[in-house]
């Protein structure tokens, strides 16, 4: 395993949306989540995710609202609202085309 | 997301803060928690895992800030609650803060008067519509000089040009007696003569009835009058259209319109009649210079083309008159320009030049103050980094509390323009603003005081925010106070060196301009003249039309005057006085020799003086005699002429024996013939301006001779002079009513007005300079007294090893005059190149004036000396004992 990176800022808004894609997520949930599905490459600190969690709620692509947890503790749970969706499909597609060309420069630059 | 519902988050996170900041605080909690049972499950004990979870998560507050600092409207409630701790921060520094207040106070009120005075000489446009495109036309004599125009070349402007919509000319105005007030007394207005189209250039339109149109003639008698004296005298009566008004001693007007605003260009008046057509008509006519022409540019035309089509203009002219209009051009300049003398536009830009200065050694003296408070707050910046507060934002409270500083420092600043401004009005000399400048605290002025303001506020936050981003909170912590401050210490001593240089520059300027007073007023005007009293009068034109009845007022005047008791001698002079300028000039020829035409004649300063004029105010008469009662209508001609006269005109020959050819001063045009006259006398040269460069050839004329409706009576007294006022205004209204008396001055007024606009301009950069002066010796002091401080120990151990106290005063002496001759030095440099610009203000001295930049030198080693005196008091009197122990 690498050195853990921080996760770059503007790509931490796009991990957010789809780590919560499917199921409303807390907090610390979200960072763990992060941390594993990226092999413990990325670690999310705590100073950046949750004024982005602040951020993305203010921008309407998130909402907030408190639960039980797994621990059956009261948590706040983070959603994918509909506009978010649309917003996630969007980022996705323009990630993945931006790390194709990369990729792409990155294989054809060697040989 | 809709409006709605963000409108609703930012409310929620403004108005309910609280509630946002503990569901954050539980959300953090659980976080902890929940990264605390993972650290367990992992295999950690207990308190091993919260401590790691707490660790991972960090700094709860710093965590909080960020939160909060990513809300919307959050950076409002931390300016605010910046705003609230500066205000604290002042009140627990009472002393610290009201000197800082007062500085910016200071400096803006002086910074915000005297730019109004700027604004509204240099750039408030004029109160009329598309100001710019307003001009001021006038002829221009062979000699290039600016002349005004008469009637007969305002006509063929009228019909020969295409730059102008419009052309009006103006006449100086006149006080006219107009019936009689409730009092008994007439009441005495201004009236001026203005061309039909004067009113249109300026846009001018009638609250009733109308102006002037281009066929109305002077013989229909139209008359329009002022809102002023619509109200006064006829009580708003909308009636008063068609009315007729008149003026003592001429046939009535009929009232054919009232104008709102009476443009104040070119005199005060608030009733404007046509010139009387003979004016304009023949070639005597073509000698009557007597209208301020104005105009108003065609949109399509630049300024340009109407001074190269005026010039065509002239050139047709004087194709048409060369004998009065030969070698004649015009000139075309803005009328703003026109209006405001080069002599005040200078001083405006020097006066504001001193001001700035003033204003950024307060904000130096401001950034001082806070820099000293910065070393004593060091540890409180370094607590408040520690506690997670970031650079920028302790950078944003410093910036905070110098807004808060010069928000009350411009409110007070506003507050003190404001009184100086309602104070102008009697400080500013009479005459040395055109009527058009207002002094007042418009939007204009307030805008820019505001502006001032916050630039104060940025220049002195710069100093302690330079000084906190130098210190890391290593520093600050680790080595306490000394680090830091040392570097405080060394901007605060390039701003004492800076305020003493700037200093340096204002005292050399009011050097320069206190011994220009001095020389003026030793300069010999030419005459000896104490306790003489003079007056100007007025006369009807209608009833006063024939010189024999203007003869017949002024002599029974003169006669009366002299009977009265505590007159000394009297005399009836119509002209300019010494020291009033001038204003009346002749062409004349020496006759014999060869024929000159009218229009390139010389011309002398024409003063038509009874008998006793040489004697009333001590005009010595070199050679030949003065004028006598002997001196009639009706006897041989003569003339009396000054030793600059002789000196240009009669080089070489017996003056008494050369005859000089010149027209009369008359007002109908058809009287005037050349009248030869035999020189009788040479009188002492007497001075128009006390600076005057070149001077002026005088030519005297009996005023019997040549009676003129418009003169003075000039009164020696025996004692007071102001004890006659009363009766010679009582002998004045026996013979005619109508008169009218003005201007009533002694001679020693009319010299001090003489020397009103360099007095101002000594005093207020005098003012100035010594501001500035208190306010670098307060900077020097400053630094010093924070140097002996630093430096306690080390003066403590010398003593202790045996220094004397004089040693310790000679370290803090020589400090002091490190500082002040480096603070010299510069200023001095910067002033030798300042000053040039200073020159066409200066009279009897050299911009380079050896005297005024040593005294500049010696006023500054005194200041230096007063503020080395304290601080090395303090020196020497600290215990060693004491200081020792302390470190």
């Amino acid at each position: 395993m690498g050195k853990a990176t921080d996760v770059v800022q503007g790509t931490l808004d796009v991990l957010i949306l789809k780590v919560i894609s499917r199921d409303p997520q807390h907090g610390w949930a979200i960072a763990q989540r992060i941390r594993q599905l990226s092999d413990e490459v990325l670690t999310v600190q705590q100073g950046s995710l949750y004024p982005a969690l602040q951020r993305l709620e203010r921008q309407g692509w998130i909402t907030a609202e408190w639960g039980a947890s797994e621990n059956n503790r009261r948590a706040r749970y983070y959603k994918l609202t509909k506009s978010g969706r649309k917003h996630l499909e969007a980022e996705e597609q323009g990630w993945n085309r931006l790390s194709n060309a990369v990729s792409l420069v990155l294989r054809r630059a060697e040989s | 997301m809709s409006a709605g519902k963000r409108l609703g988050v930012f409310a929620r996170s403004w108005f309910r803060s609280a509630q946002v900041d503990q569901e954050f605080a539980e959300e953090l909690r659980f976080h902890i928690e929940r990264e605390a049972e993972a650290n367990r499950q992992a295999g950690l004990p207990p308190d091993e895992a919260l401590r790691l979870a707490r660790v991972t998560v960090g700094n709860e507050g710093v965590l909080r800030d960020a939160s909060r600092d990513s809300r919307p409207g959050e950076w409002i409630r931390q300016v605010w609650r910046d705003s609230g701790f500066a205000g604290r921060t002042m009140r627990r520094n009472p002393g610290t803060t009201a000197s800082a207040v007062l500085m910016i106070a200071l400096g803006i009120g002086a910074t915000t008067a005297i730019f109004s005075l700027v604004d509204a000489v240099l750039l408030r446009p004029l109160p009329f519509p598309e100001p710019g495109r307003l001009v001021h036309v006038l002829q221009r004599s062979p000699r290039a000089r600016p002349t005004q125009v008469t009637l007969g070349d305002l006509q063929d402007w009228v019909a020969q040009n295409h730059s102008f919509a419009a052309i009006g000319g103006v006449a100086a105005p006149i006080p006219q007696s107009i019936g009689v007030g409730s009092d008994g007394e007439a009441e005495v207005i201004n009236a001026q003569n203005v061309t039909a189209r004067f009113f249109d250039v300026l846009r001018i339109t009638p609250l009733a009835g109308r102006t002037f149109a281009a066929e109305d003639v002077e013989a229909s008698r139209f008359v329009v009058i002022s809102e002023q004296l619509w109200s006064n005298h006829f009580g708003n009566d909308r009636a008063i259209i068609g009315r007729q008004i008149s003026f003592a001693g001429s046939p009535p007007f009929t009232v054919i319109g009232v104008i709102r605003n009476r443009p104040e260009i070119f005199g005060r008046a608030d009733a404007w009649t046509l010139p009387p057509a003979s004016l304009g008509q023949g070639e005597q006519s073509r000698r009557l210079h007597f209208l301020d022409v104005i105009a108003r540019l065609n949109s399509a035309t630049s300024i340009d083309d109407a001074r190269s089509e005026m010039g065509v203009v002239a050139e047709n002219t004087a194709r048409a008159w060369p004998s009065t209009n030969g070698g004649w051009g015009a000139t075309v300049d803005p009328l703003q320009q026109g209006l405001v003398s080069d002599d005040l536009r200078r001083t405006a830009l020097v006066l504001m030049a001193g001001v700035m200065f003033i204003l950024i050694m307060a904000c130096g003296n401001v950034a001082n103050l806070m820099l000293a408070r910065g070393v004593g707050r060091t540890s409180e910046f370094a607590l408040r980094s520690a506690l997670g507060a970031t650079r920028g934002r302790v950078l944003r409270q410093l910036l905070t509390e110098s807004v808060v500083l010069a928000a009350a420092g411009g409110a007070a600043g506003l507050g003190l323009a404001a009184v100086i401004l309602r104070a102008a009005p009697s400080l500013v000399p009479a005459g040395s603003l055109p009527l058009s400048v207002v002094l007042r605290l418009d939007w204009r002025v307030v805008t820019f005081s505001i502006v001032i303001a916050s630039l104060a506020a940025l220049a002195s936050a710069l100093g302690p925010a330079w000084q906190v981003s130098r210190t890391s909170l290593v520093e600050a912590i680790g080595m306490g106070t000394r680090m830091s401050s040392a570097h405080g210490g060394r901007v605060r001593t390039m701003l004492a060196v800076l305020q003493v240089a700037a200093a340096v520059l204002l005292t050399t300027g009011a050097g320069l301009f206190v011994r220009t007073i001095v020389a003026l007023n030793k300069v010999d005007a030419g005459y000896r003249a104490d306790r003489v009293l003079t007056m100007s009068i007025g006369l009807s034109f209608q009833r006063y039309a024939p010189p024999s009845e203007t003869r017949r007022f002024y002599q029974t005047a003169e006669g009366e005057v002299l009977r009265l008791p505590g007159v000394r001698t009297a005399s009836i002079l119509s002209g300019d006085l010494p020291l009033e300028g001038f204003t009346r000039g002749q062409a004349f020829q020496v006759t014999g020799e060869p024929p000159i035409d009218f229009s390139h004649q010389p011309v002398a300063q024409f003063l038509l003086a009874g008998a006793r004029y040489f004697d009333t105010l001590g005009i010595p008469i070199l050679k030949g005699r003065a004028f006598t009662a002997d001196d009639t209508a009706v006897s041989l001609p003569v003339c009396i002429v000054s030793e600059a006269f002789v000196r240009q005109y009669l080089q070489g020959r017996d003056p008494l024996t050369a005859r000089l050819t010149l027209n009369s001063l008359v007002l109908r045009t058809t009287d005037s013939a050349p009248v030869v006259r035999q020189i009788v006398g040479v009188a002492r040269q007497f001075k128009v301006r006390p600076g005057e460069a070149e001077p002026l050839p005088q030519i005297y004329v009996p005023f019997a001779q040549n009676p003129w409706i418009a003169g003075k009576i000039v009164v020696q007294a025996a004692t007071e002079p102001e004890m006659l006022v009363a009766p010679i205004k009582r002998i004045l209204s026996r013979i005619d009513s109508s008169a009218t008396v003005s201007d009533v001055r002694t001679m020693d007024d009319v010299a001090q007005g003489a020397t009103a606009s360099p007095r101002f301009r000594a005093a207020l950069v005098t003012a100035f300079a010594s501001i500035a002066l208190s306010i670098a010796g307060v900077g020097l002091f400053s630094v010093l007294s924070f140097m002996v401080r630093q430096r306690a120990r080390e003066f403590s151990v010398r003593m202790a090893l045996g220094a004397r106290p004089a040693d310790v005063v000679k370290l803090v002496l020589s400090r002091g005059a490190t500082l002040g001759a480096a603070g010299l030095a510069a200023g001095l440099l910067v002033a030798v190149f300042f000053v040039k610009t200073l020159s066409a203000l200066l009279f009897g001295v050299q911009p380079l004036d050896p005297v005024t930049f040593a005294g500049t030198g010696a006023v500054l080693a005194a200041l230096t000396l007063v503020a080395c005196g304290a601080p090395a008091a303090l020196a020497i009197r600290s215990d060693p004992a004491t200081t020792l122990r302390q470190e």
